[in-house]
Protein backbone atom coordinates (compact mmCIF):
# COMPACT_ATOMS: atom_id res chain seq x y z
CA UNK A 1 0.00 0.00 0.00
CA UNK A 2 1.21 3.48 -1.02
CA UNK A 3 1.22 5.91 2.07
CA UNK A 4 0.65 9.40 0.55
CA UNK A 5 1.36 12.76 2.78
CA UNK A 6 1.17 16.26 2.24
CA UNK A 7 4.20 18.81 2.69
CA UNK A 8 3.91 21.90 4.76
CA UNK A 9 3.39 24.87 2.58
CA UNK A 10 6.17 27.26 1.66
CA UNK A 11 6.59 30.32 3.89
CA UNK A 12 9.98 32.90 4.32
CA UNK A 13 11.32 35.56 6.16
CA UNK A 14 9.69 39.22 5.74
CA UNK A 15 13.23 40.43 5.96
CA UNK A 16 11.57 44.11 7.24
CA UNK A 17 10.17 42.49 10.39
CA UNK A 18 11.51 39.20 10.52
CA UNK A 19 8.42 37.28 10.72
CA UNK A 20 7.59 34.35 8.73
CA UNK A 21 4.79 34.99 5.80
CA UNK A 22 3.83 32.86 2.71
CA UNK A 23 6.08 32.60 0.04
CA UNK A 24 4.99 35.07 -2.69
CA UNK A 25 3.08 37.21 -0.06
CA UNK A 26 3.22 40.65 -1.69
CA UNK A 27 2.13 42.99 1.77
CA UNK A 28 3.26 42.03 5.10
CA UNK A 29 0.11 40.99 7.58
CA UNK A 30 2.52 42.09 10.08
CA UNK A 31 4.18 45.14 9.56
CA UNK A 32 2.47 46.27 5.87
CA UNK A 33 5.91 46.29 4.19
CA UNK A 34 5.94 45.29 0.16
CA UNK A 35 7.52 41.46 1.35
CA UNK A 36 8.27 40.75 -2.38
CA UNK A 37 10.45 43.73 -3.00
CA UNK A 38 12.32 43.60 0.18
CA UNK A 39 13.53 40.14 -0.12
CA UNK A 40 14.42 40.71 -3.74
CA UNK A 41 16.09 43.94 -2.83
CA UNK A 42 17.93 41.14 0.18
CA UNK A 43 18.55 38.34 -2.39
CA UNK A 44 19.87 40.61 -5.34
CA UNK A 45 21.98 42.75 -2.68
CA UNK A 46 23.81 40.10 -1.72
CA UNK A 47 22.56 39.85 1.57
CA UNK A 48 21.54 36.04 1.28
CA UNK A 49 24.58 35.08 0.15
CA UNK A 50 26.64 36.42 2.61
CA UNK A 51 24.16 34.95 5.51
CA UNK A 52 24.67 31.72 3.70
CA UNK A 53 27.85 32.16 4.07
CA UNK A 54 28.43 32.96 7.28
CA UNK A 55 25.69 29.95 8.27
CA UNK A 56 28.38 27.66 6.97
CA UNK A 57 30.98 28.92 8.48
CA UNK A 58 29.42 28.76 11.33
CA UNK A 59 28.41 25.16 10.93
CA UNK A 60 32.15 24.48 9.88
CA UNK A 61 33.38 25.51 13.31
CA UNK A 62 30.54 23.98 14.93
CA UNK A 63 31.84 20.45 13.36
CA UNK A 64 35.39 21.25 14.21
CA UNK A 65 34.28 22.36 17.74
CA UNK A 66 32.78 18.64 18.19
CA UNK A 67 35.71 17.24 16.41
CA UNK A 68 38.16 18.58 19.14
CA UNK A 69 35.75 17.58 22.38
CA UNK A 70 35.80 14.31 20.52
CA UNK A 71 39.31 13.91 20.53
CA UNK A 72 39.49 14.78 24.57
CA UNK B 1 6.43 14.14 27.00
CA UNK B 2 10.40 14.56 27.05
CA UNK B 3 11.83 14.66 24.22
CA UNK B 4 16.04 15.23 22.83
CA UNK B 5 16.32 18.58 20.95
CA UNK B 6 15.03 19.07 17.47
CA UNK B 7 18.08 20.38 15.69
CA UNK B 8 19.69 16.56 15.22
CA UNK B 9 20.37 16.77 11.68
CA UNK B 10 19.15 13.12 11.19
CA UNK B 11 15.49 14.16 12.05
CA UNK B 12 15.24 16.80 10.26
CA UNK B 13 12.42 16.24 7.31
CA UNK B 14 13.32 16.34 3.71
CA UNK B 15 10.27 16.17 1.15
CA UNK B 16 10.15 12.77 0.49
CA UNK B 17 10.15 11.82 4.09
CA UNK B 18 6.77 14.19 4.27
CA UNK B 19 5.15 12.81 1.23
CA UNK B 20 6.16 9.08 2.11
CA UNK B 21 5.19 9.72 5.97
CA UNK B 22 8.90 8.11 7.18
CA UNK B 23 8.99 7.53 10.42
CA UNK B 24 11.98 9.42 11.09
CA UNK B 25 11.55 9.32 14.58
CA UNK B 26 10.00 6.95 17.24
CA UNK B 27 9.48 8.10 20.97
CA UNK B 28 9.40 4.49 23.09
CA UNK B 29 8.33 4.05 26.10
CA UNK B 30 10.33 1.43 27.46
CA UNK B 31 7.94 0.83 30.72
CA UNK B 32 5.82 2.84 32.62
CA UNK B 33 7.89 2.30 35.75
CA UNK B 34 9.26 4.96 37.17
CA UNK B 35 10.99 5.64 40.44
CA UNK B 36 10.69 9.77 40.44
CA UNK B 37 6.76 10.74 41.17
CA UNK B 38 6.06 13.90 39.28
CA UNK B 39 2.85 16.24 39.88
CA UNK B 40 3.09 17.03 35.91
CA UNK B 41 3.58 13.36 34.76
CA UNK B 42 1.06 12.61 31.84
CA UNK B 43 1.67 9.44 32.06
CA UNK B 44 1.04 8.99 35.78
CA UNK B 45 4.27 6.69 35.38
CA UNK B 46 4.97 4.79 38.24
CA UNK B 47 4.15 1.36 38.54
CA UNK B 48 4.73 -0.88 35.19
CA UNK B 49 2.65 -1.48 32.37
CA UNK B 50 0.26 -5.08 33.28
CA UNK B 51 1.70 -6.75 29.92
CA UNK B 52 4.96 -4.84 28.54
CA UNK B 53 6.51 -5.96 25.80
CA UNK B 54 9.56 -8.86 26.00
CA UNK B 55 12.99 -8.56 25.12
CA UNK B 56 12.17 -10.26 22.09
CA UNK B 57 9.36 -8.50 21.21
CA UNK B 58 11.05 -5.60 21.43
CA UNK B 59 14.00 -6.47 19.02
CA UNK B 60 11.06 -7.64 16.67
CA UNK B 61 9.73 -3.75 16.91
CA UNK B 62 13.39 -2.28 16.52
CA UNK B 63 13.53 -4.67 13.14
CA UNK B 64 9.93 -3.27 11.62
CA UNK B 65 10.92 -0.08 12.46
CA UNK B 66 14.57 -0.12 10.76
CA UNK B 67 12.10 -1.28 7.84
CA UNK B 68 10.01 1.56 8.12
CA UNK B 69 13.09 4.28 7.69
CA UNK B 70 13.30 5.01 11.26
CA UNK B 71 16.47 7.00 11.89
CA UNK B 72 16.26 7.56 15.51
CA UNK B 73 14.81 6.12 18.43
CA UNK B 74 14.46 8.00 21.59
CA UNK B 75 13.55 5.37 24.57
CA UNK B 76 11.71 7.09 27.66
CA UNK B 77 9.38 5.76 30.28
CA UNK B 78 8.47 5.57 33.48
CA UNK B 79 12.26 5.45 33.41
CA UNK B 80 13.27 3.28 30.91
CA UNK B 81 16.69 1.92 32.73
CA UNK B 82 14.32 0.14 34.95
CA UNK B 83 14.00 -2.56 32.68
CA UNK B 84 16.55 -5.37 32.80
CA UNK B 85 16.93 -5.34 29.29
CA UNK B 86 17.58 -1.60 28.49
CA UNK B 87 21.24 -1.77 27.33
CA UNK B 88 20.16 -5.17 25.03
CA UNK B 89 17.49 -3.06 24.12
CA UNK B 90 20.28 0.17 23.05
CA UNK B 91 22.61 -1.78 21.76
CA UNK B 92 20.03 -3.61 19.09
CA UNK B 93 19.04 -0.31 18.16
CA UNK B 94 21.98 0.28 16.96
CA UNK B 95 22.80 -2.85 15.25
CA UNK B 96 19.99 -1.67 12.82
CA UNK B 97 21.54 1.63 12.29
CA UNK B 98 19.05 3.97 14.10
CA UNK B 99 20.08 6.71 16.06
CA UNK B 100 19.67 5.75 19.71
CA UNK B 101 18.93 8.90 22.38
CA UNK B 102 17.41 8.42 25.95
CA UNK B 103 15.66 10.96 28.15
CA UNK B 104 15.87 10.42 32.15
CA UNK B 105 14.98 11.83 35.39
CA UNK B 106 18.57 10.98 36.29
CA UNK B 107 17.55 9.67 39.55
CA UNK B 108 19.50 6.98 40.62
CA UNK B 109 20.91 7.05 37.13
CA UNK B 110 25.23 5.46 38.24
CA UNK B 111 28.49 6.61 36.45
CA UNK B 112 28.23 3.04 35.55
CA UNK B 113 25.39 2.61 33.68
CA UNK B 114 25.82 5.65 31.70
CA UNK B 115 28.67 4.52 30.71
CA UNK B 116 27.54 1.21 29.72
CA UNK B 117 24.85 2.55 27.99
CA UNK B 118 27.38 5.20 26.37
CA UNK B 119 29.62 1.61 25.32
CA UNK B 120 26.27 -0.21 23.72
CA UNK B 121 25.66 2.29 21.50
CA UNK B 122 23.44 5.25 23.27
CA UNK B 123 24.42 8.93 21.35
CA UNK B 124 22.75 11.53 23.61
CA UNK B 125 21.06 11.44 26.62
CA UNK B 126 18.39 14.26 27.93
CA UNK B 127 18.02 14.79 31.81
CA UNK B 128 15.18 16.74 33.00
CA UNK B 129 15.39 19.64 34.78
CA UNK B 130 12.51 21.29 36.23
CA UNK B 131 13.66 24.08 38.42
CA UNK B 132 16.50 25.20 40.95
CA UNK B 133 16.41 22.61 43.71
CA UNK B 134 13.53 23.34 45.80
CA UNK B 135 11.16 23.88 43.09
CA UNK B 136 12.39 20.35 41.25
CA UNK B 137 11.89 18.20 44.35
CA UNK B 138 8.49 19.83 44.47
CA UNK B 139 7.58 19.00 41.41
CA UNK B 140 9.60 15.60 40.65
CA UNK B 141 8.00 14.14 44.13
CA UNK B 142 11.90 12.88 45.54
CA UNK B 143 13.46 14.83 47.62
CA UNK B 144 17.45 15.03 46.37
CA UNK B 145 16.27 14.34 42.65
CA UNK B 146 17.54 17.50 41.42
CA UNK B 147 21.14 16.94 42.68
CA UNK B 148 21.00 13.59 41.00
CA UNK B 149 19.73 15.20 37.52
CA UNK B 150 23.20 17.42 37.70
CA UNK B 151 25.51 14.60 38.78
CA UNK B 152 24.03 12.98 35.69
CA UNK B 153 25.06 15.43 33.58
CA UNK B 154 28.12 15.47 34.76
CA UNK B 155 28.87 11.63 34.30
CA UNK B 156 27.28 12.27 30.56
CA UNK B 157 30.36 14.56 29.69
CA UNK B 158 32.62 11.86 31.35
CA UNK B 159 31.01 9.02 29.09
CA UNK B 160 31.63 11.21 26.00
CA UNK B 161 27.67 11.52 25.68
CA UNK B 162 25.71 14.91 24.27
CA UNK B 163 24.22 16.25 27.06
CA UNK B 164 21.02 18.15 27.18
CA UNK B 165 18.48 18.83 29.26
CA UNK B 166 14.30 18.78 29.18
CA UNK B 167 12.59 21.95 30.85
CA UNK B 168 9.06 21.76 31.80
CA UNK B 169 7.68 25.26 31.78
CA UNK B 170 5.40 25.78 34.51
CA UNK B 171 3.84 28.74 36.51
CA UNK B 172 6.22 28.23 38.90
CA UNK B 173 9.46 27.96 36.74
CA UNK B 174 9.66 31.12 35.25
CA UNK B 175 11.44 33.12 37.71
CA UNK B 176 14.10 30.69 38.39
CA UNK B 177 14.83 30.16 33.80
CA UNK B 178 17.52 32.52 34.16
CA UNK B 179 19.12 31.31 37.42
CA UNK B 180 18.65 27.27 35.97
CA UNK B 181 20.06 27.85 32.72
CA UNK B 182 23.29 29.18 34.50
CA UNK B 183 23.26 25.67 36.33
CA UNK B 184 22.83 23.52 33.56
CA UNK B 185 26.03 25.36 31.42
CA UNK B 186 28.27 25.02 34.56
CA UNK B 187 27.00 21.12 34.46
CA UNK B 188 27.98 20.98 30.96
CA UNK B 189 24.56 20.77 29.22
CA UNK B 190 24.93 21.69 25.17
CA UNK B 191 21.37 21.95 24.58
CA UNK B 192 18.24 23.08 26.44
CA UNK B 193 14.19 22.03 25.18
CA UNK B 194 11.86 23.84 27.09
CA UNK B 195 8.56 22.42 26.43
CA UNK B 196 4.84 23.91 28.20
CA UNK B 197 4.14 21.46 30.70
CA UNK B 198 0.12 20.35 29.36
CA UNK B 199 -2.99 19.64 31.21
CA UNK B 200 -2.72 15.40 31.22
CA UNK B 201 -2.45 12.94 33.77
CA UNK B 202 -1.06 14.45 37.25
CA UNK B 203 -1.19 17.60 36.15
CA UNK B 204 -5.08 18.18 35.84
CA UNK B 205 -5.06 17.02 39.39
CA UNK B 206 -1.73 20.11 40.28
CA UNK B 207 -3.48 22.40 37.58
CA UNK B 208 -2.28 25.70 39.41
CA UNK B 209 1.39 24.54 38.37
CA UNK B 210 -0.12 25.03 34.07
CA UNK B 211 0.72 28.38 32.74
CA UNK B 212 -2.18 30.67 32.13
CA UNK B 213 -2.48 31.21 27.75
CA UNK B 214 -1.94 35.03 28.44
CA UNK B 215 1.70 34.32 30.09
CA UNK B 216 3.28 33.64 27.22
CA UNK B 217 3.54 37.29 26.64
CA UNK B 218 5.80 37.29 29.48
CA UNK B 219 7.16 34.17 28.99
CA UNK B 220 8.29 33.94 25.74
CA UNK B 221 10.90 37.69 25.17
CA UNK B 222 12.39 35.79 28.40
CA UNK B 223 13.09 32.92 26.28
CA UNK B 224 14.51 34.43 23.42
CA UNK B 225 16.64 36.65 25.87
CA UNK B 226 17.77 33.33 27.00
CA UNK B 227 18.20 31.89 23.75
CA UNK B 228 20.58 34.52 22.94
CA UNK B 229 22.46 34.74 26.21
CA UNK B 230 23.15 31.28 26.25
CA UNK B 231 24.15 30.91 22.18
CA UNK B 232 27.11 33.67 23.62
CA UNK B 233 28.00 30.58 26.07
CA UNK B 234 27.80 27.31 24.09
CA UNK B 235 23.90 26.56 25.20
CA UNK B 236 21.01 25.75 22.21
CA UNK B 237 17.48 26.80 23.52
CA UNK B 238 15.35 25.00 21.40
CA UNK B 239 11.93 24.84 21.93
CA UNK B 240 9.49 22.11 22.07
CA UNK B 241 6.81 21.31 20.03
CA UNK B 242 4.42 23.29 21.97
CA UNK B 243 6.14 26.56 22.36
CA UNK B 244 5.52 28.48 19.37
CA UNK B 245 3.99 29.77 17.19
CA UNK B 246 5.05 32.11 14.55
CA UNK B 247 5.77 35.39 17.44
CA UNK B 248 8.33 37.34 16.84
CA UNK B 249 10.80 35.15 18.33
CA UNK B 250 10.67 31.96 16.35
CA UNK B 251 12.84 33.29 13.83
CA UNK B 252 15.73 32.92 16.72
CA UNK B 253 15.19 29.18 17.32
CA UNK B 254 13.37 27.80 14.33
CA UNK B 255 14.97 29.78 11.43
CA UNK B 256 16.40 30.93 9.04
CA UNK B 257 19.25 27.68 9.67
CA UNK B 258 15.98 25.04 11.05
CA UNK B 259 13.22 26.22 8.79
CA UNK B 260 9.76 27.33 10.59
CA UNK B 261 7.24 25.56 12.26
CA UNK B 262 5.33 23.11 9.69
CA UNK B 263 3.02 21.70 11.63
CA UNK B 264 2.45 18.60 13.91
CA UNK B 265 4.25 15.62 13.15
CA UNK B 266 2.20 13.02 14.88
CA UNK B 267 1.36 9.75 12.65
CA UNK B 268 3.51 11.48 9.86
CA UNK B 269 6.82 11.62 10.61
CA UNK B 270 6.64 10.30 14.37
CA UNK B 271 5.47 7.21 15.92
CA UNK B 272 4.64 6.83 19.99
CA UNK B 273 5.52 3.37 21.06
CA UNK B 274 3.59 2.77 24.98
CA UNK B 275 5.71 -0.15 26.93
CA UNK B 276 2.88 -2.72 26.44
CA UNK B 277 3.10 -2.25 22.34
CA UNK B 278 0.05 0.42 21.82
CA UNK B 279 0.70 2.37 19.03
CA UNK B 280 0.30 6.01 18.25
CA UNK B 281 1.27 8.92 16.26
CA UNK B 282 2.99 10.37 19.38
CA UNK B 283 3.69 9.30 22.48
CA UNK B 284 1.90 11.91 24.58
CA UNK B 285 -1.07 11.94 22.93
CA UNK B 286 -4.20 10.37 25.14
CA UNK B 287 -4.24 6.38 24.02
CA UNK B 288 -8.32 6.07 24.60
CA UNK B 289 -8.63 8.72 21.41
CA UNK B 290 -5.29 8.12 19.64
CA UNK B 291 -4.09 4.44 20.18
CA UNK B 292 -3.90 2.56 17.26
CA UNK B 293 -3.69 -0.64 17.79
CA UNK B 294 -0.83 -2.72 19.04
CA UNK B 295 2.30 -4.29 17.92
CA UNK B 296 1.39 -7.61 19.22
CA UNK B 297 -1.71 -8.02 16.59
CA UNK B 298 -1.09 -6.34 13.57
CA UNK B 299 2.71 -5.65 12.21
CA UNK B 300 4.09 -2.14 12.42
CA UNK B 301 3.58 -1.67 8.67
CA UNK B 302 -0.11 -2.31 8.61
CA UNK B 303 -0.89 -0.03 11.42
CA UNK B 304 1.11 2.67 10.02
CA UNK B 305 -0.38 2.47 6.61
CA UNK B 306 -3.69 1.97 7.41
CA UNK B 307 -5.04 2.85 10.80
CA UNK B 308 -7.70 5.23 11.01
CA UNK B 309 -5.66 6.79 14.25
CA UNK B 310 -2.39 7.93 12.51
CA UNK B 311 -3.79 8.99 9.33
CA UNK B 312 -5.18 12.78 11.00
CA UNK B 313 -1.98 15.01 9.91
CA UNK B 314 -0.93 13.27 6.28
CA UNK B 315 -3.64 15.44 4.14
CA UNK B 316 -2.69 19.04 5.66
CA UNK B 317 -6.22 19.75 5.86
CA UNK B 318 -7.76 22.74 8.06
CA UNK B 319 -10.82 21.33 8.49
CA UNK B 320 -10.08 20.09 12.30
CA UNK B 321 -9.35 23.59 12.86
CA UNK B 322 -11.74 25.81 15.19
CA UNK B 323 -11.88 28.89 17.78
CA UNK B 324 -9.12 31.40 16.77
CA UNK B 325 -7.06 28.84 14.83
CA UNK B 326 -9.67 28.34 12.08
CA UNK B 327 -9.50 31.38 10.92
CA UNK B 328 -5.78 32.20 11.49
CA UNK B 329 -3.14 34.04 8.99
CA UNK B 330 -0.84 30.87 9.35
CA UNK B 331 -3.29 28.10 9.28
CA UNK B 332 -2.43 25.93 6.60
CA UNK B 333 1.05 25.97 7.90
CA UNK B 334 0.56 25.49 11.80
CA UNK B 335 -2.58 23.57 11.65
CA UNK B 336 -3.08 24.12 15.44
CA UNK B 337 0.00 23.78 16.73
CA UNK B 338 0.89 20.78 19.03
CA UNK B 339 -2.20 18.32 18.98
CA UNK B 340 -1.40 16.73 22.49
CA UNK B 341 -1.63 20.15 24.07
CA UNK B 342 -4.92 20.92 22.57
CA UNK B 343 -6.50 17.88 22.49
CA UNK B 344 -5.64 17.08 25.93
CA UNK B 345 -6.91 20.63 27.18
CA UNK B 346 -9.66 20.75 25.50
CA UNK B 347 -10.85 17.27 24.34
CA UNK B 348 -10.36 18.12 20.64
CA UNK B 349 -7.40 19.30 18.43
CA UNK B 350 -7.47 22.24 16.60
CA UNK B 351 -7.85 24.88 18.50
CA UNK B 352 -4.92 25.71 20.98
CA UNK B 353 -4.63 28.98 23.12
CA UNK B 354 -0.83 28.58 23.69
CA UNK B 355 0.47 30.61 21.11
CA UNK B 356 2.10 33.65 21.21
CA UNK B 357 0.71 35.12 17.66
CA UNK B 358 -2.54 34.14 19.07
CA UNK B 359 -1.69 36.00 22.96
CA UNK B 360 -0.53 39.21 20.53
CA UNK B 361 -3.26 39.34 18.31
CA UNK B 362 -5.94 38.86 20.82
CA UNK B 363 -3.73 41.62 23.17
CA UNK B 364 -3.86 43.95 20.03
CA UNK B 365 -7.83 43.53 20.64
CA UNK B 366 -7.56 44.25 24.16
CA UNK B 367 -8.84 40.77 25.05
CA UNK B 368 -6.91 37.48 26.74
CA UNK B 369 -7.59 34.12 27.34
CA UNK B 370 -7.97 31.93 31.23
CA UNK B 371 -8.08 28.20 31.12
CA UNK B 372 -10.56 27.12 34.09
CA UNK B 373 -10.23 22.97 34.90
CA UNK B 374 -14.17 22.00 34.57
CA UNK B 375 -13.63 18.29 34.62
CA UNK B 376 -10.82 15.74 36.37
CA UNK B 377 -8.88 13.34 34.84
CA UNK B 378 -9.41 9.46 35.43
CA UNK B 379 -6.49 7.52 37.25
CA UNK B 380 -4.98 5.73 34.36
CA UNK B 381 -2.19 6.81 32.03
CA UNK B 382 -2.22 9.38 29.40
CA UNK B 383 -6.00 10.80 30.76
CA UNK B 384 -7.27 14.13 30.37
CA UNK B 385 -9.96 16.17 31.85
CA UNK B 386 -11.05 19.14 30.63
CA UNK B 387 -10.92 22.58 30.57
CA UNK B 388 -12.74 25.41 29.69
CA UNK B 389 -11.21 28.76 27.78
CA UNK B 390 -12.31 32.16 29.19
CA UNK B 391 -11.69 34.74 26.91
CA UNK B 392 -11.76 38.10 28.86
CA UNK B 393 -10.55 42.08 28.60
CA UNK B 394 -7.11 42.56 29.06
CA UNK B 395 -6.36 44.05 32.70
CA UNK B 396 -5.34 47.21 32.98
CA UNK B 397 -1.66 47.84 32.76
CA UNK B 398 -0.90 43.96 31.34
CA UNK B 399 1.69 43.30 28.80
CA UNK B 400 -0.16 44.38 25.03
CA UNK B 401 2.95 43.17 22.92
Amino acid sequence: MTIEGKVAPDLVLCRQCLRYVFGGTAICPHCSCDARQIGDRYRDGGYLAIETMQRIDRLRDDAAQRRSHEGT
Amino acid sequence: MDQAPDDVPRRRLSLSDQIGCVPVYVVWELTLACNLKCIHCGSRAGHKRAKELTTDECIDVIRQLAGLGTREISIIGGEAFIRRDWLIIIRAIRDHGIDCTMQTGGYKFSGDMIRAAADAGLLGLGVSVDGLEPLHDRLRGVKGSYREALRVLGECRRAGLTASVNTQITSAVMRDLPDVMEVIIDAGAKYWQVQLTVAMGNAVDHEDILLQPYDLATLMPLLAELHLKGRERDLVLLPGNNVGYFGPYDVLWRGPDRGYYSGCPAGQNVIGLEADGTVKGCPSLATDRYGAGDVRSASLADLWATHPALQFNRDRSTSDLWGFCRDCYYAEACRGGCTWTSDSLLGRRGNNPYCHHRVLTLAERGLRERIVKVEDAPARPFATGRFALVEEPLPTGALRT
